[in-house]
């Protein structure tokens, strides 16, 4: 059994548990081609199985709160090698990672994990980015109330650039592979193919950071639709499909080499497969 | 975010994450001695643009590559985002500003790493000082306080910065000229003599000149006699760069000007400084003052 440890970053409603949820799910499920299919239940998966059932509903998942640290352990069968895997993957709230980025400490039960990682996820929900906008003289808005600083109100782009530095710096810069999960890609795939361009359109200090230090960060970009689509709006459309064919999977290019991992559409393992080859 | 979640936090086996803040000449350490660093001071009186030249250069890796170099990292990207907050539509401002930079923060440093666009060399570090004018009007009146700013002995490029719109003004118009050559002889005088560092002029706010009709090429000349007789040779004239950070109206682009200056530092030769025996030994007196100093 080959033992894996990934860790799952991003700002709040980021699209984490979403994507773990269809995850688990699709391995359980009998027909999906996927990656990865679960092989043997192991210890209480009861939090895996509440996430999963609210996916099967169409359910939009809480945000997950701060004081939680869900410990999840998947053990899968590799669908293309046969062999068996054990994936131990934390659920964490983003609130962890705005707390590292205000209080500039490690909530230890988060720095543990990410110093034993062989990869990172990092989930940017691509509705939900905040992006840096100036003041010029001719558009000044009318009366909104002035604001104190506060690093919540940094551009998005920044906070993720601050919490990979904050990584790399705990990690003593060691290589480490990254997947960047581009979720509710669903709202952006009628423009974007290709979800590294999405990124260098929307996140551009992201992407210059990531060019510049890709010995650091081998990285692959993901567009994840792990819902299918927005919810609770297009819940009858999605309660009519198949749960196995309701999530998507779009790859972008990698920094190391650019053979595509997914099986299917659907396989949204192929970042988990990815971050794991040797 | 409840304070019982908080208080398990700071429990005692945490690991501290860098501040991100501005950086001290003691935290700047940790970048350069780990690779030659380029070091650049911008001098001049207060409210002159220097913040604001130095955020805006930031503020235009936030749209993509700048000055034909990637953004390849900060160890101040808070302290660098919180001086460009009062110019973002977060901050509910009307009109774009800079928060003063407070006099008792001392010598602190802005810091960039950035990589040439074209080539894949590796990146390199850039430490920008981002001090108070009250400092450099003290040096001005009293050069040998120079001897307490690491910077003024230190840096690879030392940049006079001219305010453009009191360059604009009737009644300042000349003081500002002889503001600057003061502080400008003070400086020659006080920093060590080294063929590795360059003087530069500054004109900012070019689009208070540029509203009031004046030409660039005449505004130049004028500027360009601060320096006369002052610089020691070989470099007899210094480089000189017009720019608008932060225009107001449409007189003068973004950042004008900011691209040519940024890439002007990106050229210093912080390697061959390094080797340089004479700059070394700079560098170490300003090392060993620090390290006697901290000692007391
Ligand atoms: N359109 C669309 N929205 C999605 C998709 N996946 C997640 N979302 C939305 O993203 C939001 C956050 O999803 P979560 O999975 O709870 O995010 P999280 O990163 O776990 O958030 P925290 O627990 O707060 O850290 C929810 O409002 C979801 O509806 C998707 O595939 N498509
Ligand atoms: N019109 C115009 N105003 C500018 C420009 N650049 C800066 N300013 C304004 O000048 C003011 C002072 O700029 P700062 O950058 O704070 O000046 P400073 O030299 O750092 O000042 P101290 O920190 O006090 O030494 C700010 O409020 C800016 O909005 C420009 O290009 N054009
Ligand atoms: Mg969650
Ligand atoms: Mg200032």
């Amino acid at each position: 059994m080959n033992e894996h440890r990934l860790v799952m970053t991003g700002m709040p409603a980021a699209g984490k548990t979403t994507f773990l949820a269809a995850l688990w799910s699709l391995g359980i499920s009998p027909h999906a081609n996927v990656s990865y299919r679960t092989e043997y239940i192991e210890g209480d998966v009861g939090y895996l199985n509440k996430i999963g059932l609210a996916w099967a509903e169409c359910t939009e998942l809480g945000h997950t709160e701060f004081s939680r640290v869900e410990s999840c352990v998947l053990r899968l069968r590799d669908a293309r090698l046969g062999t068996s895997e054990r994936l131990a993957i934390p659920d964490l709230s983003g609130e962890v990672f705005v707390h590292l980025l205000k209080e500039r400490a490690w909530d230890s039960r988060v720095a543990g994990p990410l110093l034993e990682t062989e990869g990172l996820l990092l989930f940017v929900n691509c509705e939900k980015v905040q992006e840096p906008a100036w003041i010029f003289e001719s558009e000044a808005p009318a009366d909104t109330p002035t604001t104190p600083w506060s690093p919540e109100l940094i551009p998005t782009q920044t906070q993720l650039v601050d919490l990979l530095q904050c990584i790399c710096d705990l990690r003593s810069h060691r290589e480490t592979r990254l997947a960047i999960m581009v979720s509710a890609w669903d709202r952006a795939a009628s423009i974007y193919a290709d979800p590294s361009l999405w990124m260098s359109d929307h996140l551009p200090l992201l992407t210059q950071y990531l060019v510049a230090n890709s010995l650091v960060w081998p990285n692959k970009a993901f567009g994840i639709s792990a819902q299918g689509g927005p919810l609770p709006q297009d819940e009858a459309r999605l309660l009519a499909m198949s749960p196995d064919e309701r999530p998507f999977i779009v790859e972008g290019a990698a920094s190391t080499s650019s053979a595509d991992v997914a099986l299917s559409p659907h396989d949204l393992g192929a970042p988990v497969r990815w971050l794991v080859a040797r | 975010m409840t304070d019982e979640a908080v208080a398990t936090l700071s429990s005692p086996a945490g690991y501290h994450a860098a501040a991100g803040e501005a950086l001290s000449v003691a935290d700047s350490f940790s970048i350069t001695r780990r690779a030659p660093t380029i070091v650049v001071a911008p001098l001049g009186p207060q409210g002159c643009g220097k913040t604001t030249l130095i955020t805006t250069m930031y503020d235009q890796f936030q749209l993509g590559p700048f000055a034909g170099h990637l953004f390849a990292g900060s160890e101040s990207l808070i302290g660098l985002e919180n001086r460009s907050f009062l110019s973002r539509t977060v901050s509910g401002e009307t009109n774009a500003r800079t928060e003063r930079t407070e006099v008792g923060a001392g010598e602190q440093y802005l810091h960039l790493r950035l990589q040439e666009e074209r080539q894949h060399e590796r990146p390199r570090d850039v430490l920008i000082a981002d001090m108070s004018g009250e400092i450099f009007e003290k040096l001005r009146d009293q050069p040998a306080l120079a001897a307490q700013f690491p910077v003024i002995q230190a840096a690879h490029a030392l940049a006079v910065f001219v305010d453009g719109e009191l360059l604009a003004s009737a009644k300042r118009h000349h003081s500002v000229l002889y503001d600057a050559r003061m502080l400008l002889a003070a400086i020659v005088q006080e920093a060590p003599p080294n063929p590795h560092r360059i003087f530069q002029i500054v004109i900012t706010k070019w689009d208070v000149l540029a509203k009031v009709g004046r030409a660039e090429s005449e505004v130049r000349n004028e500027v360009l006699q601060v320096a006369d007789g002052l610089l020691p040779r070989p470099a007899s004239q210094p480089d000189l760069f017009v720019t608008a950070a932060r225009p107001g109206g449409s007189a003068a682009p973004w950042a004008y000007g900011c691209a040519a200056l940024l890439s002007s530092w990106m050229k210093l030769d912080s390697e061959q400084a390094a080797m340089d025996e004479q700059w070394q030994a700079t560098a170490d007196r300003f090392f060993d003052r620090f390290k006697a100093h901290t000692r007391t």
